[in-house]
């Protein structure tokens, strides 16, 4: 069966048609066969018949006169008949009177069982009794043997012929095959022809047609119809596969396809990659809600479309991150493109269930000439330099340049946090507790107050600031790590001191939003709790602003425990969310610090001052102390009090300095707060 | 030969009567004359050898009494065909008048009426003639009859053939 179906259709159509000929020749072969020996038998029976009416008279004159002369006429009569071989005469008494023939067919017929009137064959002879008789009188009966074989037949001429015939009927049968399979294989292998032909890759399928109008033409018109089928379904597949499906855009993978394409011009082509990251986008799908984001998302798409140059290539890679190819376009050209989109950006206004939300964006440019980067180059060049943006603050521009300082640092993200990883670690980058003062503004206190700031030590000695590995942290989920890190090492510190506790009105910590929900900060506070003896209404946790909204919520139960033992919980850089003064009323603070770009401003725009006034007033009126960042002329501080603000915090009032240097300004032999001594 | 009649009476008969005599002699022209021999018609001594071992035909002897007992032979072995009856011819002459003639066929129906009609039946005499009255006799009462003209002259003469009543033969007796 193997074999059989390794054939091709051809070959197993000639094969068949060639046995079928076979099988019915052969068939026509018996049957003639039999009908020759049929014949062959008839006719000995009539001969036998007629040899015996025609000697009928001589064998009763030999049978009632049985004499010599009559014995040898009647033989002389019998040689007459060629295929008699043999004869015996039996009269009527059963006795046998007369024997012809030669003695081998003689004695085969004495042995012959031989009883009625119907002839027997054995294998080449007929066997066959007849009377003799005379006006209706039996005078006694002949036994015949005779040789059927000796008659030529018509059955055996045609016979014969018919065996001649036979090689050239196959081959003529053969040749019909061949012609035939050649006729009904045709489909077949036009169908294979053009199955092969077919250009999966490119989704490129040829169709096929037939003048036929039977089951080849259903089954060429099954294969078109799937065909059309699987170019639709792979052309559907390949959009979606490029595509993004909730602004229609390039999602990540169709627009690097874009970008490599552009990346193999000719020379001499300025082409420029921007990267559009939404700033805090994050804050609109958790006030909002997700629909709103994804509403917004698709509007900044068609945005994007509507203010960029028709043949700009436009892709959403993740979540709020746009990308922008634009090739032949001059980096002069490149900049202002970016800007006024950035500008129409921060100009974006959407109203969401009667929330009114804006947004504005980062961007990051990296011009470009064919050949010159890798596509996975210019998409981390891209990357970071989004990345310096963000930094930067809000809706802000960065050109990457060769040389570009932040970037450099940014390339090196891993250092980055290798560094915090060896800080939390054995070094030799180490982490070095700073703390800023906080003056009350309305009463004067010999009490102090402060907030702890981070810095980290690389290993040549140099500082890094927070906002160049906070971000890095953030991102590499270490943010945790350093809340503990910063909350243990001061709780350490500050408790060998009783008597700087005793002098301590309140310290500042800060504590980023998600280190709220993080299991393993939670659990270290609890066992700071057990562990450190310190009068836990003196320590303050610094929640942006930002991050507060979104985990707030969720870590009520541990607020609620913290807040049981005394800790206090400030809100940081109030006014630069998207949060409204309802947050105010709704979350448990009991400080709130106003956000230092409104003190920076408050002199030239009477808006941030009214802003800063009204944030006070509620605070007041909430029971909240409010603390004033960024007081840094004497001006500031004389407007904040006026306006009626209880801290202040700022470089006119303190550069920050070591927290070692607070806990024992008088002593110089302290010890160091980190595993190695830092130089301040 | 179609178209023969044979008188149940004899020339003298004729005479007798006062029929028309004709003196001329017929002037007769040769003609190709092919014969058809009916077998049915006439026996040979084969088919009366068969016929004498075949007890589904009868061979009349009508020769004299005297022939048939074998007392009187015109050949030279005395009696007659194994198996056959005798019926002399003289039984179909009818002797009342000096005219001789046949009997009617009512009395010859009363001769025969032992045989049964379809039986086939050869008849014999001494030369061939004798039998011809019963030949025509019979034929005339619708018997399937054959004359064996070889008769008991051949028969007789052939020392191979059987006969009945062999211990009355006269050798040597022409």
């Amino acid at each position: 069966m193997k074999f059989w179906n390794k054939l091709s259709i051809r070959s197993q159509l000639i094969l068949l048609i060639t046995a079928l000929i076979i099988i019915t020749q052969t068939i026509s072969f018996a049957l003639i066969s039999l009908f020759d020996t049929k014949e062959r038998h008839a006719i000995a029976v009539e001969q036998a018949q007629t040899m015996v009416r025609v000697l009928n008279s001589d064998m009763l004159e030999s049978l009632l006169n049985p004499s010599a002369n009559n014995f040898a006429e009647l033989s002389f009569k019998l040689s007459g008949f060629q295929s008699v071989d043999a004869v015996i005469l039996v009269n009527a008494q059963h006795e046998q009177i007369f024997i012809y023939g030669e003695d081998e067919y003689t004695e085969m017929l004495l042995n012959s069982t031989i009883q009625g009137y119907e002839p027997i064959y054995d294998k080449e002879h007929l066997f066959l009794k007849q009377t003799v008789m005379d006006n209706g009188h039996t005078f006694g009966y002949t036994l015949a043997v005779l040789d059927p074989e000796q008659y030529q037949t018509q059955v055996q001429e045609r016979f014969t012929t018919l065996m001649w015939l036979f090689p050239i009927e196959l081959l003529f049968a053969l040749f019909i095959a061949w012609r035939l399979s050649l006729r009904y294989t045709e489909p077949f292998s036009q169908l294979a022809h053009v199955m092969q032909s077919n250009d999966v890759k490119n989704n490129t399928f040829t169709r096929i047609s037939t003048q036929a109008n039977n089951e080849i033409k259903q089954l060429f018109n099954g294969y078109n119809a799937m065909i059309s089928q699987i170019e639709r379904t792979t052309e559907e597949m390949r959009f979606q596969s490029t595509h993004d499906p909730l602004t229609g855009l390039l999602n990540r993978y169709g627009f690097e396809n874009a970008l490599e394409l552009s990346l193999h011009r000719e020379r001499h082509h300025e082409n420029v990659l921007l990267k559009i990251d939404l700033d805090q986008f994050k804050l609109i799908n958790d006030t909002a809600s997700l629909s709103a984001g994804d509403a917004i998302l698709k509007l900044i798409a068609h945005h994007l479309h509507q203010n960029l140059p028709e043949e700009s290539v436009i892709a959403r890679l993740d979540a709020d991150n746009f990308a922008i190819l634009i090739t032949d376009c001059p980096p002069d050209e490149s900049k202002t493109i970016a800007k006024n989109l950035l500008s129409s950006l921060k100009d974006f206004r959407f109203i969401w269930e009667d929330i009114p939300l804006t947004t504005s964006a980062s961007g990051g440019l990296v011009n470009f000439i064919s050949y010159e980067y890798t596509k996975a180059e210019l998409m981390k060049l891209s990357d970071s330099s989004v990345a310096v943006a963000k930094s930067k603050g809000r809706n802000k521009l960065h050109i990457y340049h060769p040389n570009d300082q932040h970037n450099q640092l940014l390339r090196n993200k891993t250092t980055i946090v290798n560094q915090i990883k060896e800080a939390l670690g054995n070094g030799p980058c180490q982490f070095e507790l700073y703390a800023q003062t906080i003056e009350p503004l309305q009463t004067v206190s010999s009490q102090i107050s402060y907030e702890i700031l981070l810095r980290l030590r690389n290993g040549e000695g140099r500082i890094i600031p927070p906002d160049s590995f906070l971000p890095t942290a953030e991102q590499y989920n270490l943010m945790a790590d350093i809340d503990s890190y910063v909350l243990w090492n001061f709780l350490e510190a500050v408790t060998q001191h009783p008597e700087h506790v005793e002098q301590l009105r309140s310290a500042h910590v800060n504590l980023a939003g998600s280190s709220l929900n993080h299991i393993d900060f939670q659990k270290t506070l609890k066992k700071a709790i057990e562990t450190f003896d310190f009068p836990w209404h003196k320590l303050e946790m610094e929640v942006t602003e930002t991050s507060a909204v979104s985990n707030l919520n969720q870590a009520s139960d541990f607020i609620h425990f913290f807040r049981g033992v005394g800790i206090g919980f400030a809100l940081d850089d109030f006014g630069t969310g998207m949060s409204s003064f309802d947050y105010l009323k709704k979350l448990p603070f009991d400080i709130i610090k106003i956000d230092g770009s409104f003190v920076k401003d408050m002199h030239n725009d009477p808006v941030d001052h009214a802003v800063i006034r009204y944030i006070q007033e509620i605070s007041a009126l909430k029971n909240q102390e409010t603390v004033a960042e960024y007081i840094e002329t004497e001006a500031d501080l004389l407007a904040l009090k006026e306006i009626g603000i209880t801290y202040g915090q700022g470089y006119y009032l303190g550069k920050p300095k070591p927290l070692s240097d607070w806990i024992s300004p008088e002593n110089e032999c302290i010890k160091p707060l980190t595993k190695t001594t830092p130089t301040t | 030969m179609n178209n023969v009649l044979v008188l149940t009476q004899g020339f003298d008969a004729w005479k007798a009567q006062n029929r028309t005599i004709s003196r001329r002699q017929p002037m007769i022209t040769p003609s190709l004359y092919i014969p058809t021999i009916n077998h049915k018609r006439l026996a040979s001594k084969l088919t009366t050898l068969i016929a004498s071992q075949n007890p589904k035909q009868i061979i009349i002897d009508t020769r004299p009494a005297e022939a048939y007992s074998g007392q009187t032979s015109s050949a030279s072995r005395y009696g007659h065909i194994p198996s056959a009856i005798n019926i002399p011819f003289e039984q179909n002459i009818d002797y009342s008048s000096t005219e001789l003639r046949l009997k009617s066929i009512e009395q010859l129906a009363t001769i025969y009426a032992d045989i049964p009609k379809t039986t086939s039946i050869i008849l014999y005499c001494s030369m061939g003639r004798a039998s011809s009255s019963t030949y025509l006799s019979l034929r005339e009462l619708g018997y399937n009859v054959a004359n064996y003209d070889g008769s008991w002259q051949e028969w007789a003469n052939d020392a191979s053939f059987s006969i009945a009543n062999p211990s009355r033969s006269k050798q040597g007796e022409f």
